[in-house]
């Protein structure tokens, strides 16, 4: 943002007011997020399905592309392996009828997918996409996203209630119950980073594992680090409602959840949110332990610095959402009570000895620099 | 004897069995890459074993179909006499389940019954594929196609009459060689047969 602005004034030589630059500057990177947002939503669907799609031993989307058709119309000219699939769905998407359930809470029906994606597109204000590439540089970074996050727990819930559905408000209380028990220790395993850079700016956090070519992550402090990573991980897989915990929209048990009332645009936003949600999830365990834009080539200067920054940056997120991906196309769904012993009786313990361990060896570690 | 079916059941600790699981389907990942994993028949199942992709391609390939997949029913003539199989018996009319064959016995000019059928009608929108007619014709002459793609335009044209409905034996033994095997020797047989009670050019499809 900062940097931003420095540059429009150098742009635009001094002429514009301060007040009008800063404003150019918010109105560029609200424009920036509201655009790579959907754009991710739809470049992650494809992944989902061409990936799934291979691990089931099939091809996945390879139908939709660009150029004519041959003679027999059965292959166009660049297939470009099902790449505008999204746009496809799209179009179907808004074509589709809207329907709102007779009996159900019509405001809070409309609210509730608006109220899901808003979250996940406040998370992407803070992210550092690269090299000092982000909106906002909170100093308290790592609060805001674990706070905002969990404000799409109550779109989830309130999807469910305005439906007066069973099924939907079953999936809306277990998503409840889910979310509550995994924040716990999805916050505890954050707080082992945090200690570790000594900052809840996510800028600063990604700064302290510059060293080494920029490959000192976090993760690589074995056990602690290691340990918070797989903790986060696992609680993040929970928070997004990803398998092996997606019991909230459980299609085998309660058709479709939360979402069983939504048809249309509606039903494409709250898969818009959790897509989003399963992409900043990743995007924020890669900030946390594995050195976010860190990597062999980004103290460059110039451009070319940026542009490692930005390359390394999504690959390991895009890496980490193939795990997501090669867990989903491999794992069965927990059952209720699985779920919450996993989450009290394992997770909380583990974390909360992590995070004690942790401070305890940070200590011991700057006593010992002294 | 005794089957003992490995049930994998047994205690895997510290979540082995979820690695384990993972590694299978990111084989399955990779090995979809780089091999297919298609149905030939006459061969064993899935020739790749559970690896490699099952599907095809659908419109510009083809996954091979087996010799006595049960398509439509077509009409056989003979490639070289041009002479239709058919000699109007009823067999088919008959064996139909949902009797959508239908069958004119053609004759000569004093009104006596030849060895043909004049007018030979499949209402292709109501049939089974069942397979029944083939089964039951004793001259080979009525064999189910291996056509996929029956989609019609409008309802009359699932009114197959006789042009529609014949092909020439050599289609037939090539899209199943097995099958034509097996009924090619008496059908000819009957043929010669057939062709000598019918009076000249009677029963030869034009060119």
């Amino acid at each position: 943002m900062d940097l931003l602005i420095q540059g429009l004034n150098k742009l635009l030589g001094q002429v514009w007011p301060d007040w009008a630059v800063v404003l150019l500057a918010m109105v560029i990177v609200i424009t920036l997020i509201f655009v790579m947002a959907p754009l991710t939503f739809m470049l992650l669907t494809w992944v989902l399905r061409k990936g799934i799609g291979r691990f089931a031993d099939r091809m996945g989307p390879n139908r939709t592309g660009l150029g004519r058709f041959n003679k027999e119309r059965t292959r166009q000219r660049w297939p470009l392996w099902g790449l505008l699939q999204p746009i496809a769905d799209g179009v179907k998407m808004f074509t589709k009828e809207d329907i709102t359930p007779d009996k159900g809470d019509k405001w809070l029906h409309r609210i509730a997918p608006v109220a899901a994606i808003v979250p996940a597109m406040l998370v992407f204000a803070v992210i550092p996409f690269g090299k000092n590439l982000l909106g906002v540089d909170l100093n308290v970074g790592v609060v805001y996203v674990v706070a905002v996050s969990s404000i799409s727990t109550l779109a989830l819930l309130i999807a469910g209630w305005s439906s007066n559905n069973k099924y939907s408000l079953l999936g809306a209380m277990r998503t409840a119950a889910q979310m509550v028990s995994y924040e716990v220790p999805m916050a505890l395993s954050l707080v082992v980073p945090v200690l570790f850079a000594g900052s809840l700016s996510l800028n600063q956090i990604v700064q302290g594992q510059a060293s080494w070519l920029g490959l000192r992550w976090y993760i690589f402090y074995f056990p602690l680090g290691t340990l918070a990573f797989f903790t986060y991980f696992i609680s993040a897989l929970a928070e997004v409602n990803h398998t092996p915990f997606d019991l909230p929209e459980a299609d085998s048990e309660i058709v479709a959840g939360y979402v069983t009332e939504y048809s249309g645009m509606k039903f494409a936003l709250f898969f818009m949110g959790e897509f989003m949600n399963q992409f900043l999830v990743c995007a924020f365990a890669t900030v946390l332990f594995l050195g976010g834009w860190q990597g062999p080539g980004v103290q460059l200067g110039g451009v070319l610095g940026y542009l490692f920054s930005v390359f390394w940056f999504f690959l390991k997120t895009f890496s980490l959402y193939l795990v997501m991906l090669w867990i989903r196309g491999t794992w069965p769904r927990l059952r209720v009570d699985q779920l919450m012993n996993f989450a009290w009786k394992r997770l909380v313990p583990i974390t909360l000895g992590n995070v004690l361990v942790s401070g305890v060896a940070v200590i011991v570690l700057s006593l010992l620099k002294k | 004897m005794t089957i003992v079916v490995p049930r994998h059941d047994e205690f895997q600790p510290f979540g082995w069995g979820l690695v384990k699981g993972l590694l299978v389907t990111a084989s399955h990942l990779v090995r979809s890459y780089f091999r297919r994993n298609l149905r030939i028949p006459g061969k064993e199942p899935f020739p790749g074993g559970r690896f490699g992709l099952f599907t095809v391609k659908y419109p510009e390939e083809r996954a091979p179909l087996p010799d006595r997949y049960r398509g439509l029913p077509i009409l056989l003539y003979e490639d070289s006499t041009q002479s239709e199989l058919c000699t109007a018996c009823m067999s088919c009319a008959r064996a139909c389940p949902v009797g959508i064959i239908h069958i004119e016995q053609g004759v000569d000019e004093v009104g006596k019954k030849i060895p043909y059928a004049q007018g030979f009608a499949i209402e292709y929108g109501t049939c089974l594929n069942c397979g029944l007619c083939a089964d039951a014709c004793p001259f080979g002459s009525i064999v189910m196609d291996h056509v996929l793609e029956t989609a019609r335009a409008s309802r009359d044209e699932l009114w197959m009459t006789k042009e529609r409905l014949l092909h020439p034996v050599s289609y037939y033994r090539e899209i199943a060689p097995t099958v034509w095997a097996e009924i090619r020797e008496e059908a000819m047989k009957r043929l010669d047969g057939t062709v000598k009670r019918r009076p000249a050019g009677v029963g030869v499809v034009p060119k």
